[in-house]
């Protein structure tokens, strides 16, 4: 049954459920790469999938992509599953670390991809002649053979391959990986572009300022667990606490300050007040100036998503610990 | 007022009345037989319905020509990367100054022709499935290896397609090498001899015709083995192949019996008979063995069974190979 057009804006474009991938080792053992998954994407949605080696993102894709099958559980991408031929006309892929035919060259490379995506000809001479331009790779390597190219000039063929059948979901496997600072930027800038035309984007990445950059929802996965997910605003909450910061305070001062109840963080000149309400702040403000000291700043620090990720990571690591112990 | 049963439903998580209970077939459990119908049970996980793509219309003949179109663009890219790379090179060009080196041990007037076949047409056979095992035990492996697999399997690009497409590549390299092997042997017989004998063409088509089912072979066998098992077994195959009549002699004689035998009868009937592909001694020794188009049939018939079971058995594995 095909859906009607509000029926599938509403549905998830990717739809994951209980997914769940056992890699049975030669000696017997069982490693659990992924242990109940439940994900949805919606459509135009930038999802960061972010998580430690091991941590099950790159299981997820290749689940998805349909170049691993799993234990138990389902996946739908476009509402099929994954490896139907529609699905992956729909998607762009670019592997981690991507290696490519080194035989060819960036324009013959891109032209058999857009073949296999059954492009016609004319589309993929002019998309070619795009996507070189746009990884600037037009004037530089696009009649070289790949074999030549240095790390950062396959990273950029590798993203140019994604977009050469359009597609309307893009997967991103660290595609920062082995470029330089401007590279980078020039892939968040990518990433903000294909953003702003509607494609759905799935971005998988270790750095996870990168991901924060760009990403409208996260998944933070660990050991193949799915620690949390939501929007990036709701895992990395705004603070509500303001930050005081002053400097010059003598011991006698602050000793006289810790006396009263103020609880203060000192790291050698420097002392800092936390709290959630202004007039507090204020309030331990003028006690300071008339102490002597020097105001150097007032601010509402934002947690990073590193911060909120270690933060999940290191609870589940202490609670496994815990749950060892105890057995 | 109705009466409570005092049990609450599954679904919406009331309490159900008397008379409005059922059992759910799903989860055997109770449930109102209006949510039953309404909302369905939670534990069946609806499939989404499928979001249609504007841009794609695909018919089923679109869909197979589509197919094959992948087939041979996998296979097209095949022989660009074998031909661009350094090992059928080289093999081609010791090849060649094989056939021509052995123009010089002909010298001999007496029975000359003969062996200048029987030497170009060995050259052939055992240059040409050297080439053949050591350009395709590579084929899927190093895809694979090499991660180069994924984006391909990544886009509209089936399994089998793939399979398929390596399969026609190395057919395809086989047939460049014999070819050429093949126009220069007949080049070098017609300037020595100032003629040109008919037999030869059938003779390299049938070689030739060896080489892809060995390919198929090798295809096959590098779909579960490592390359290094891959080349060992395609060699074995290819040399025990090549003495299938001798081994099948090997049964008929006293020396032999017991499961000895039928495993040696095991062994040459679950191995293609590359020996009837090859039409040197045929040739050669026209006055012993005849030139039989019977023959000639039974062997494409043998060869293309292997081909086709190895082909079929190389897509499923593949197909459900994790990569």
């Amino acid at each position: 049954m095909v859906p009607s057009g509000t029926e599938a804006a509403s549905q998830p474009l990717v739809d994951i459920r209980n997914l769940q991938k056992v890699y049975k080792l030669i000696s017997g053992r069982e490693i659990n790469a992924l242990n109940g998954l439940d994900l949805t994407i919606k459509k135009g949605e930038t999802f960061g999938i972010v998580g430690p080696n091991g941590s099950g993102k790159t299981t997820t894709m290749k689940i998805l992509l349909g170049l691993i099958y799993p234990t138990s559980g389902e996946a739908y991408l476009f509402g099929r599953e994954p490896g139907d031929n529609e699905v992956q006309r729909r998607v762009g892929y670019l592997p981690e670390a991507p290696y490519f035919y080194e035989f060819l060259t960036g324009r013959e490379l891109l032209h058999y991809y857009g073949s296999l995506c059954g492009v016609s000809k004319d589309i993929i001479a002019k998309r070619t002649d795009d996507l070189l331009k746009m990884v600037d790779l037009y004037d530089r390597g696009a009649d070289m053979m790949i074999r030549f190219y240095s790390r950062g000039m396959r990273q950029r063929i590798g993203i140019a391959q994604t977009m050469i059948n359009d597609p309307e979901l893009l997967i991103l496997d660290e595609p920062t990986n082995g470029l330089d600072p401007i590279g980078t930027v020039q892939v968040r800038q990518f990433i903000l572009e294909q953003k702003k035309q509607g494609r759905t984007i799935i971005l998988c990445s270790h750095l996870l300022s990168e991901v924060e950059a760009v990403a409208d929802s996260v998944a933070i996965l660990h050991r193949g667990n799915l620690l949390a997910t939501g929007p990036v605003a709701q895992i990395v909450p705004e603070s509500k606490q303001w930050q005081l910061v002053v400097t010059d305070l003598t011991r006698d001062a602050i000793g006289t300050l810790k006396k009263e109840g103020i609880n203060l963080d000192i790291h050698g000149d420097v002392i800092t007040y936390l709290s959630e309400d202004m007039d507090d702040v204020y309030k331990v403000l003028g006690r300071m100036r008339d102490a002597g000291g020097k105001l150097v700043e007032i601010t509402r620090p934002q947690p990073t998503l590193e911060e909120q990720f270690l933060k999940a990571v290191g609870e589940d690591d202490l609670s496994r610990t815990i749950a060892k112990l105890q057995r | 007022m109705t009466d409570n049963t005092g049990i609450k439903c599954k679904i919406c998580g009331d309490n159900i009345a008397t008379g409005e209970e059922t059992k759910c077939e799903t989860c055997n459990e109770s449930v109102h037989v209006k949510c039953l119908q309404e909302k369905g049970c939670p534990d069946v996980v609806s499939r989404p319905a499928p979001i249609p793509c504007a841009a794609v219309t695909e018919s089923s003949f679109h869909a197979f020509t589509l197919s094959i179109r992948n087939v041979f663009l996998v296979a097209n890219n095949t022989i660009v990367g074998v031909t661009r790379g350094v090992v059928l090179n080289v093999m081609m060009v010791l090849a060649m100054m094989m056939i021509i080196a052995s123009t010089s041990t002909t010298l001999v007037e007496k029975g000359a022709r003969e062996m200048l076949m029987d030497t170009g047409l060995a050259s052939i056979s055992v240059l040409g499935a050297m080439i053949a095992i050591l350009t395709g035990f590579t084929l899927i492996p190093n895809e694979i290896e090499n991660r180069t697999i994924y984006p391909i399997v990544s886009k509209p690009v089936r399994r089998w397609q793939f399979v398929l497409g390596k399969f026609f590549g190395a057919a395809g390299i086989n047939g460049i090498t014999t070819g050429i092997l093949s126009i220069l042997l007949m080049v070098v017989y017609a300037i020595k001899f100032k003629e040109f004998d008919s037999r030869l063409v059938m003779a390299v088509i049938m070689l030739y015709f060896m080489q892809v089912v060995l390919s198929s072979l090798i295809i096959f066998f590098s779909t579960f083995m490592s390359w290094i098992g891959t080349i060992i077994v395609s060699m074995v195959v290819w040399a025990l192949g090549n003495y299938s009549y001798f081994i099948k002699e090997l049964t008929e004689g006293d020396g032999v019996t017991g499961a000895t035998k039928y495993l040696i009868m095991f062994v040459q009937k679950a191995l293609p008979n590359f020996q009837s592909m090859d039409l040197r001694y045929a040739i050669v020794n026209e006055h012993v063995v005849k030139f039989s188009p019977h023959d000639i049939g039974l062997a494409f018939v043998n060869g293309s069974i292997f081909l086709i079971i190895a082909l079929v058995l190389a897509s499923i594995i593949f197909s459900y190979r994790e990569l």
